[in-house]
């Protein structure tokens, strides 16, 4: 089967800095990857030369066995929706009217008559319907990234990529962004997380990838891929490794 | 939908509403003054239908079919261009204190004007001027895209520092222009630049209505895509935006939108700042409904303000971008105070 994403000897630079160097690595369909590594490391870069935003210096990404360079534009926004780090909006739009921007690329399709029922749906997985009329600037900054949420589920692609969705948000809606990654996840698409949470990416995400100084440091299940003698050097620091009692999934703390 | 979407429709017709009074009330008013019902009767006759309200003088027909109607016509159309250029402007920078004349697009097509009537002395017509005027507006819009743009995306400061940078510029190319010319040049350059709608006359106001008619409608053809580019560029880019080429049609609309209502109207200012915000406060910022509206209102504002400029003070007509700037420029004021305040000061 095609994997969603496919990315070969990816590499990204700006002037004479590489910012991601020769990185390969597949998403298929139903899974859930989450990119981690300590700040600096091309996380957000690698999501973007995924997401086809940045100009690769070398290397090729495929998209559903298709290269970036051969989808239109408006094709590529049906294909896979990205949620960014930073998420503002210029003028006074309502959370409503924010959200069913992700429908525009369904404009004048079939799939445009269930608008209504996406935005609804959307709203309530993101948990965000009681803001609905709300004005987004007004918003504070975790119901922003949750309402950016709402309408990048609201695009309804099956490949998703998300830049840091969790950063502003408090332990509970943390959990349940990354709920709600995992069950698209296991609808079919393919999700792209960057996380800075190891313990959270053990706990939701099918694999893992480590970013080192802009190359590809691990790859593989949280099992496989967060152990101290691999996230020591990446990142620069002691870390210990403990099973939850209730999952046995790994938990990662640093020694203090 | 939204309370505010259902709102759409009752201001676009209370504003039409509003508009037609204008209408009526400027092509009525004047130094020969004209019932209204007459004003509708020769409308109607110009049209080939014939009603007992027709005006019983030749001399009320012709006054209205030579010099009313053809200037009524034409506050209409440069209202509603200059707004929606504003409108089209404030949508692709992403900031409400975007307009063009603040950034120094009028005060560029009125360094064209000056140029064509100092130096086309030979050619100095009506036609020329205004060409000139067109070219100085369309070459200034561009140069404000290409320097208030950095790492592609613009500040509020940056924006504003062009403006003065391109004001300035302007100005001085405005006052060699007036040093060099003869007292008529002189006179003729600061009339132009006072704006005024005096003088209309048919094939003008058909230039104007092309493009003014063509500015507008694919303004309008790209509204949903301007509200995408209020998520920012990236994720614009994201949704299925080509930005860079939205952007650079969007500058031609704003300069063939302000080239023409400035070339024959000369420069009447803040009709771009003033007008979306209202409609933006009554309708909310979705672009289809706000750039209709935006025309309609400008229309109205104009229509109104040339009412005023003919009939404020008597005998005289004072020059229509004084009143748009008198008006504009506290409005202008309070709205840079109320943005400061909002984003706590300037990034």
């Amino acid at each position: 089967m095609t994997a969603a994403i496919h990315a070969r000897e990816v590499t990204v630079r700006a002037g004479a800095a590489v910012l991601v160097d020769r990185v390969t690595l597949d998403v298929r369909h139903g899974e859930l990857l989450a990119l981690v590594g300590p700040n600096g490391a091309g996380k957000s870069t690698l999501l973007s030369a995924l997401s086809g935003e940045r100009e690769l210096a070398g290397g090729l990404v495929e998209l559903d066995g298709r290269p970036l360079a051969a989808w239109q534009a408006g094709a590529l926004a049906r294909e896979r929706a990205v949620l960014t780090q930073d998420n503002q909006v210029a003028f006074a739009f309502t959370v409503r009217e924010v959200v069913a921007m992700g429908r525009s690329p369904w404009r004048a399709r079939p799939e445009a008559e269930e608008d209504d029922a996406v935005i609804a749906e959307s709203l309530a997985r993101a948990d965000v319907t009681h803001l609905t009329d709300r004005v987004f600037t007004s918003l504070s900054g975790g119901e922003r990234a949750r309402v950016s949420l709402a309408r990048v589920l609201a695009q309804r692609t099956p490949v998703v990529m998300l830049d840091e969705p969790t950063a502003a948000l408090d332990i509970r809606h943390q959990e349940e962004v990354f709920a709600l990654a995992r069950s698209l996840a296991r609808a079919g698409s393919a999700v792209v997380v960057v996380v800075h949470d190891l313990s959270l990416a053990a706990a939701y995400a099918d694999r893992i990838a480590v970013l080192d100084r802009a190359r590809l440091a691990g790859l593989g299940t949280p099992r496989e891929v967060l152990v101290p003698e691999l996230l020591e050097p990446v990142y620069g620091l002691g870390v210990r490794v403990i099973e939850d009692p209730d999952t046995g999934l790994p938990v990662v703390l640093p020694r203090r | 939908m939204s309370a505010r979407g259902r709102r759409a429709p009752v201001v676009g017709l209370a504003l039409l509403a509003v508009l037609a009074v204008g209408v009526l009330l400027s092509a009525a008013v004047g130094q020969l003054a004209i019932a209204p019902t007459e004003v509708v009767g020769a409308a109607l006759e110009g049209m080939g239908i014939h009603t007992s309200w027709a005006p019983g003088s030749d001399v009320t027909s012709q006054a209205l079919w030579q010099i009313r109607f053809p200037r009524v016509v034409m506050s209409v159309l440069v209202g509603a261009a200059l707004a929606v250029a504003g409108a089209v402007m404030q949508a692709i920078f992403g900031n409400p204190l975007a307009e063009p004349g603040v950034v120094g697009v009028s005060s560029g097509a009125a360094l064209g004007a000056a140029f064509a009537i100092v130096t086309g002395a030979a050619l100095g017509s009506v036609a020329s001027v205004a060409a000139f005027a067109f070219a100085g507006g369309v070459g200034v819009t561009l140069l404000v895209y290409a320097m208030a743009r950095a790492n592609g995306r613009t500040e509020v400061v940056t924006l504003l520092l062009t403006g003065i940078a391109v004001n300035a510029f302007a100005g001085a190319g405005l006052a060699l222009l007036l040093f060099l010319g003869d007292a008529a040049a002189r006179e003729q350059i600061v009339f132009w630049q006072l704006g005024s709608l005096n003088g209309t006359r048919w094939p003008e106001v058909a230039v104007v209505a092309v493009l003014a008619v063509i500015g507008i409608a694919v303004a309008a053809a790209l509204a949903p895509r301007y509200d995408l580019l209020a998520l920012g560029e990236r994720t614009a880019a994201h949704l299925g935006v080509r930005v860079e080429r939205l952007r650079i049609v969007s500058i031609l609309v704003v300069a063939v939108l302000t080239g023409a209502a400035v070339a024959y109207a000369g420069i009447i200012a803040f009709v771009g700042l003033v007008v979306p915000h209202v409609m933006r406060l009554a309708l909310g910022p979705a672009h289809r409904a706000l750039l209709l509206a935006s025309a309609l209102g400008g229309a109205v504002l104009l229509t109104y303000a040339d009412v005023a400029a003919r009939t404020l003070v008597t005998g005289a007509e004072l020059p229509i971008g004084l009143l748009t700037s008198l008006v504009g420029g506290p409005f202008f004021f309070w709205l840079l105070r109320r943005q400061r305040s909002r984003s706590g000061g300037w990034a």
